[in-house]
């Protein structure tokens, strides 16, 4: 999002409306990849866990996956 | 709601798909810093110009990301997706990867990247544990 959405639940209310339509499509499960400076606490928050981790080589950079069941 | 935001939605990975991919790279590179990402790939043509197989890759940082290999039918069971696997970890390496990895579904081909040297580090269950998904990797 742009800078100025940010801090403004948009994000949340995002999310919101994509669940409520995977669920519409009958999906179970929701899974999504994030970097370890991006957003893994905003997706907690949400519900989503961390089912894996990846460690890039130089940087400190991970990545993260993360599911939530529907 | 009173900010006046509209959400409307987006069928398929259209232009407001793009956007997005496109808004969220240069965010990171504002983030911590400017990072390569390219994509490659390797195609095996019939004498006829048919592609009957291939791999394509994608490079982000010091990763090697294996996206997508494919053989038409006929062609498996003949050595070339080991030849297509080891032009892209060729290549990987070359540009100075640190590993490479990919995900594959439970009836695909864990074993053949399994002698190749890739292992498991993570994996996820989908429907119940129907359907697994794997994440393999292999260091260089």
């Amino acid at each position: 999002m742009g800078e100025a959405a940010r801090g403004k639940d948009v994000g949340s209310r995002l999310m919101s409306v994509a669940e409520d339509e995977a669920r519409k499509r009958g999906a179970t499960i929701m899974f999504l990849d994030t970097f370890s400076f991006q957003a893994r606490p905003f997706y907690e928050k949400l519900g989503f866990k961390v089912f894996g981790t990846l460690k890039h080589g130089a940087g400190g950079i991970k990545r993260f996956w993360m599911a939530k069941t529907l | 709601m009173s900010d006046g935001l509209i959400f409307e939605a987006e069928e398929g990975q259209g232009a407001v798909a793009k956007f997005l991919d496109a808004s969220i790279k240069a965010w990171s590179d504002r983030v911590v810093g400017p990072a390569r990402r390219h994509w490659y790939s390797y195609a095996a043509r019939t004498p006829d110009g048919d592609i009957c197989g291939g791999v394509a890759c994608y490079i982000y940082r010091d990763v090697l990301l294996i996206d997508t290999l494919w053989l038409d039918d006929s062609y498996r069971g003949r050595g070339l997706g080991s030849q297509l696997m080891d032009m892209a970890e060729q290549r990987g390496r070359q540009e100075g990867c640190a590993f490479a990895f990919l995900d594959t579904m439970n009836w695909q081909a864990r074993p053949f990247y399994e002698k190749r040297g890739y292992h498991v580090f993570h994996e996820f269950q989908m429907e119940g544990g129907t359907y697994t998904r794997f994440y393999m990797r292999k260091d260089f």
